[in-house]
């Protein structure tokens, strides 16, 4: 009976972590302006209203420095290999940003950094002009890609950085104007995730026959080679089969079912997983 | 006696603009808070006069009012507009709470005004429920943060 056949019923779906840029700060040069107003009565007049003295302070400039790789991993591929970076600008004044990059071992080369120029996210040598500095206004970003070279093989760690020309006059925020980001290489053949399934039955009276009322014991085991976000494990119980409440595991821990149950599906949302992370999902159906 | 509505309608005239410059006297004040390292290894936060400030800057506005004449001043309401760049935080401490508003037109707390948070504010009111008498003073001082 196919239907009993160990399959790809399950799923997994993730999404990549991406960075949110700061909403932007007063600008510099600011001037701010503080006025109250009063109304009040004194005897035998009209209600008057009357402002306050005006007082003003002044906005100076405040120096911060952001940058996030635009995905935690990437795949090893040829050399020169782009990796995307995002520079962006939380302070308040248009500032200079000296970029820099750094392997985590020899071999590996960062010697070029270059701009995503028109934005659209892909390194292209035309048009994306290597760069020693990117000059933000307040609030705004630039991408960069660092161009690594040599022998680039998993577990390389590529970090960029970005620190922020300091006028004397300026202020330098909680970042202290510096901030650095690294992508780490993963094997090229390694998906996000993988989710393998088994199976076990137990027939009634003993044995393993696939026969009704044998309970059969699914085990998913979701492996995650790279950080994932929001994972979800869903999996159909079969035609010919039912869920048996309370029968949900992850990792040896029983689940209640509220919340878990599609229909006939079992779906557990694993949350956002760390690269290298395991989780073990079981449940169990009974054949009709 | 014929004089006596007479010099009463010239004290009203006089009254308008004497106000301005007059009976109340109102001081506006912004301090920001500094970290001050004292001798002993601890660090104070002290008030200093704002002149400049970066995002970020706490900041306490503060009005200062004086009842400078010789009759009570009934009905005083002070309406601050929170100024642009500036993001309400809570009264100061030995303050009391102002009367919150996100559109200067309807007054109340953040609660009634089903605001989601002090960003949200954009003026702050004080009303003295009791006429002032002359010679009393007073403060009123809130707490904010540059945006």
């Amino acid at each position: 009976m196919t239907r009993r056949g160990t399959g790809w019923w399950g799923m997994i779906g993730a999404a990549l972590v991406a960075a949110t840029p700061a909403p932007a700060a007063t600008p510099a040069g600011t001037t701010i302006a503080n006025t109250a107003q009063l109304t009040l009565v004194a005897a035998g007049a009209a209600p008057v209203t009357l402002d306050s003295n005006t007082v003003t302070i002044a906005v100076d400039a405040l120096v911060e420095a952001a940058i996030a790789a635009d995905v935690p991993t990437a795949p090893v591929a040829t050399a020169p290999q782009p990796l995307a970076f995002t520079v962006a600008n939380p302070g308040n004044a248009a500032t200079v940003y000296r970029l820099g990059a750094a392997a985590d071992r020899d071999g590996v080369t960062v010697a070029t950094i270059a701009a995503d120029t028109d934005g659209d996210g892909r390194y292209d040598p035309a048009t994306d002009r290597p760069v020693s500095t990117v000059t933000l206004a307040p609030g705004a970003q630039q991408r960069i890609f660092v161009l690594a070279s040599g022998a680039l093989a998993p577990g390389a760690a590529i970090t960029a950085t970005a620190v922020a020309d300091t006028p004397a006059a300026a202020t330098v925020g909680a970042t202290g104007g510096r901030a650095s980001a690294t992508v780490r290489l993963v094997d090229a053949a390694t998906p996000a995730a993988r989710l393998d399934k088994a199976q076990s039955v137990a027939a009634p009276g003993g044995g393993a026959r696939a026969v009704a009322g044998a309970i059969v014991t699914y085990t998913l085991t979701a492996r995650f080679a790279r950080d994932c976000a929001a994972a979800e494990v869903s999996d159909a119980v079969p035609d010919g089969m039912r869920f048996m409440p309370g029968s949900i595991m992850l990792d040896d821990q029983p689940l209640a079912d509220a919340g878990r149950l599609d229909g006939t599906t079992v779906r557990i949302a694993l949350g956002d997983m760390p690269a290298g992370a395991v989780r073990q999902i079981r449940f169990n159906a009974i054949i009709l | 006696m014929p004089i006596r509505p007479l010099l009463l309608l010239a004290a009203a005239a006089l009254a308008a603009p004497a106000l301005a410059a007059g009976p109340l006297q109102v001081t506006s004040q912004v301090m920001v808070e500094a970290k001050q390292r004292a001798a002993d290894g601890t660090t104070r936060i002290a008030l200093v006069p704002a002149q400049r400030v970066v995002p970020g800057d706490r900041v306490v506005f503060t009005l200062a009012y004086r009842n400078t004449g010789t009759q009570p001043l009934a009905d005083l309401v002070f309406d601050n507009p929170v100024p642009r760049g500036v993001a309400y935080r809570a009264p100061a401490p030995n303050s009391p709470a102002p009367e919150l508003s996100v559109d200067g037109r309807r007054y109340g707390t953040l609660a009634q005004l089903g605001a989601a948070g002090p960003d949200a504010v954009t003026h702050v009111r004080w009303r003295l429920a009791r006429p002032l008498a002359p010679g009393a003073s007073g403060t009123f001082a809130f707490h904010a943060v540059l945006k």
